[in-house]
């Protein structure tokens, strides 16, 4: 019955009046107790709210109907999902009790949904505030060094900033910096190499200029694509340097965007030996870092280890390699001498003249390089590069990291752009064809 | 109510938030609140994203980025700090560091670089003193052995009239700034310019510090060491110099190597070859008198003592005794237009840091 003051006043002046004995009961439940009581139980058939089922209702007298109509076919679905979900949770209470329960109209049931959805709501907004104080704004700096001397500073969002100092003569440098499968790593350096100590002095002796182009003075081709290309046709053109790129670790494979004196990146597993080349039989494992003008370069790991820096150059780890070269330069010192050629060999003058018909001292001389002097040809590199390597964890790392991510996406990547676009084209588009619409009909 | 006679009971039920329990009955009604509060989330998640990448945009706290040139910076809410290595074979290498006219920059260097890795290697090969000393990012005095050619040359370089080596600076706009290998060989009469800075003053030394700097433009932060640029411009100074030079030894030491048809040839030859392009070993074998004059001088035994007068050019590799001093370096890095020659045998690389006070 519905509460009505005037009622109850009437019928306790006429029970005062009539001087009956009434017996007076007020029911004052408490708001939780009222929703946890399964009183108003809607468990008839004809009782029960029923799915709607799929509405698509486009109306074109409105001004975003698409919009609209999207919007409430969206609705049907989701209600079509939740009103499966409490058929379901019927089912296992018939299952359980024995009895046909309506659980979609139990204000028991749906009080708790809504407890907890409110229970959720303020947990969400209290952690939401919590990641944006302590995780992003007011972030902590925690700068350290690893044992390889790498600085790494720690970013809000799972970012990680490294700086260290390569020097251009060691065959892979261990960097100590541990990368997962999924992290997005970004590298830019500065400083700058030269691959040949002894050209590097020579060519200031003899007052020349260096005999490798001035891109291979710098790491990096810092310049357009077609410059790339441009120092590829170089490569064609200069048939020397075309050999020393096929006897590089990079190159090797005939890899086809190798430049002598690039940087190159391998990842691998913490203990394991670093990778000579990459096998055509094998997974890639050493890459070449190719910035384009304007951008540092970008890659995202595919596989979890430690990451590694070397500069491309001639390594002796094969005696088909050593052999190539030292055949190879035998022949340009033979045609040097006989002024067939102005083309320099790569090895000095001094060891040709020696191992030139003598077969001995030329498999002395190979075995030497294989037995303990495979890097020789990085030892005479001369510089440093500073590198920064710069990585967006996949995994944050932290609790927060369902936050992190999106907030990442949408605010480091740029996402929030395409978001933004995206809707604004729809929206735009749908009140265009709405007004378009009204128009004809009016 | 129930109003029996004979059990008359009267029961009040008070009946509170009526319209939360027609939601609770209701499922659509209350899904449309819990979607509402899911909305609410989204809503506000995006509000304080926005909120906080503000405020983190107004005020940096220990933001670490870098450029594409590896200048790693470190921002603050009130400044920011650049770390960038500089080789100093490079000749205004690009640090990719934006500046703006009014910009207060701090600026300071470290390391040592070496201007000519052969001498260095000479020295060490014979166990002997360093001809050149290692140089920090000021500069230093220069060795005696060449105090006087010092004098003569530090009019030529970049910044003139400071030590040899020294850290400089250039802002240079976008445009004209070093983005490939042929920043170093353009030749318009602009470019030229900004390499040699040879009229201007736009190289701004900074050495080991200089402090509260305002660069004076926008443009990009490049650097080098002090050292002379062979534009085509300085060449032909130079190359002027060095002739008057070796003319006024040649009379004052009474050697008489350079009679005067010599001489006038020898001005013919600066003017189409050094001035002009024309080929200078070409160009000598039709200068039959001083071509003689040439010969003569290298069968003496004093002619070591030309090599030493004025800005003191040596001979390039696989040139003909008998062709010096006309023909020499210079002569070659004009003819290769090998314009940082003199930078190109420096050994060595300096860590700039650059501390950048926001404006307010």
């Amino acid at each position: 019955m519905d509460f009505d003051a005037k009622t109850v006043v009437d019928n306790l002046l006429n029970g005062i009046s009539a001087e009956t004995k009434k017996d007076l009961i007020v029911k004052d439940e408490t708001l939780l107790s009222k929703m946890m009581s399964d009183k108003d139980s809607h468990d008839g058939e004809g009782d029960r709210i029923k799915w709607d089922g799929f509405v698509w209702d486009l109306r074109w007298d409105c001004l975003f109907p698409v919009t609209r109509a999207v919007a409430y076919f969206l609705w049907s679905c989701f209600m079509g999902l939740v009103f499966a979900f409490y058929s379901a949770f019927e089912w296992v209470a018939f299952r359980l009790t024995g009895k046909r329960k309506n659980l979609r109209q139990s204000i028991r049931t749906n009080s708790v949904i809504l407890i907890g959805g409110i229970i959720s709501t303020i947990t969400m907004i209290v952690v939401m505030l919590v990641f944006f104080i302590k995780d992003v704004l007011l972030f902590p700096a925690d700068n350290h060094i690893n044992d390889y001397g790498t600085v790494t500073m720690a970013q809000p969002c799972g970012v990680e900033h490294n700086v260290l100092l390569v020097n251009s003569s060691e065959f892979w440098t261990e960097t100590g910096i541990r990368v997962v499968e999924g992290d997005l790593v970004k590298i830019a350096t500065s400083g700058a190499f030269y691959g040949n100590l002894v050209d590097f002095h020579d060519s200031a002796l003899e007052n020349r200029k260096r005999r490798y182009a001035p891109d291979n003075f710098h790491w990096k081709i810092e310049d357009s694509p077609s410059l790339i290309q441009k120092f590829k046709q170089w490569i064609v053109n200069k048939a020397e340097v075309k050999d020393e790129i096929r006897f590089c670790v990079y190159g090797r494979n005939e890899e086809r965007d190798a430049r002598y004196g690039s940087l190159l990146y391998q990842i691998k597993s913490e203990g394991e030996i670093a990778a000579v080349k990459n096998c055509p039989d094998k997974e890639q494992a050493i890459f070449q870092v190719n910035p384009l003008p304007d951008q540092a370069f970008e890659f995202k790991v595919k596989k979890s280890g430690v990451l590694c820096f070397a500069i491309n150059d001639i390594y002796l780890d094969d005696s088909t390699i050593v052999n190539n070269i030292i055949d190879s330069d035998l022949q340009i010192y033979k045609d040097s001498k006989a002024g067939k050629t102005e083309k320099r060999p790569l090895l000095s003058e001094h060891t040709l003249s020696r191992i030139e018909n003598n077969p001995a001292a030329r498999a002395n001389f190979a075995d030497s390089i294989l037995a303990g002097n495979q890097s020789m040809w990085y030892d005479d590199n001369i510089g440093e590069i500073l590198i920064n390597v710069n990585i967006e964890r996949k995994e944050p790392g932290n609790l927060l990291s369902f936050l992190t991510k999106p907030f990442r996406w949408i605010f480091h990547n740029k996402g929030w752009m395409w978001i933004l676009g995206a809707l604004c084209l729809l929206m735009a588009s749908d009140l265009f064809v709405g007004i378009a619409t009204r128009r004809k009909r009016h | 109510m129930e109003d029996n006679n004979k059990n008359q009971k009267v029961e009040i039920e008070i009946v509170r938030h009526k319209g939360l329990f027609e939601i609770l009955r209701d499922p659509k009604q209350l899904w449309k609140v819990m979607l509402a509060m899911f909305l609410l989330i989204i809503v506000l998640f995006f509000g304080l994203s926005i909120v906080v990448v503000s405020v983190k945009s107004m005020y940096p706290y220990e933001t670490v980025r870098t450029n594409p040139y590896g200048a790693t910076i470190l921002e603050d809410e009130d400044k920011e700090v650049i770390y960038w290595l500089f080789n100093t074979a490079e000749l205004w290498a690009n640090s990719g560091i934006e500046v703006k006219a009014d910009d207060v920059l701090t600026i300071r260097s470290s390391g040592k670089m070496h201007t000519a890795i052969h001498h260095l290697v000479s020295n060490a090969e014979k166990n002997k003193q360093l001809d050149d000393r290692w140089q920090g990012t000021e500069g230093e005095q220069v060795s005696s052995y060449k105090l006087g050619k010092d004098k003569l040359r530090t009019k030529f370089r970049i910044a003139r009239n400071n030590p040899e080596s020294i850290l400089l600076m250039q802002v240079i706009d976008y445009d004209n700034s070093n983005l490939s290998s042929e920043f170093i060989s353009r030749s318009d009469p602009k470019h030229q310019e900004i390499l040699s800075c040879l009229n201007s003053n736009e190289a701004i030394v900074i050495g080991k510090e200089r402090r509260n700097l305002r660069p004076g433009k926008d443009g990009i932060l490049h650097f080098a060491a002090n050292d002379i640029v062979l534009t085509d411009t300085v060449i032909i100074d130079m190359y002027r110099q060095y002739m008057d030079s070796i003319l006024a030894f040649d009379k004052s030491k009474n050697y008489r190597i350079f009679g005067p048809d010599a001489e006038r040839q020898w001005n013919e030859l600066y003017n189409s070859c050094i001035v002009n392009d024309g080929d200078i070993e070409k160009e000598l074998l039709t200068k039959t008198d001083l071509l003689s004059a040439l010969n003569t001088l290298a069968k003496r035994e004093y002619k070591e003592e030309y090599a030493d007068v004025g800005l003191a050019f040596k001979m390039y590799d696989k040139q003909k005794t008998g062709t010096y001093p006309v023909v020499n370096e210079l002569t070659f890095y004009k003819k290769e237009k090998f314009r940082d020659a003199w930078f190109a045998d420096n050994i060595g690389s300096f860590l700039i840091v650059i501390e950048r006070k926001k404006q307010k």
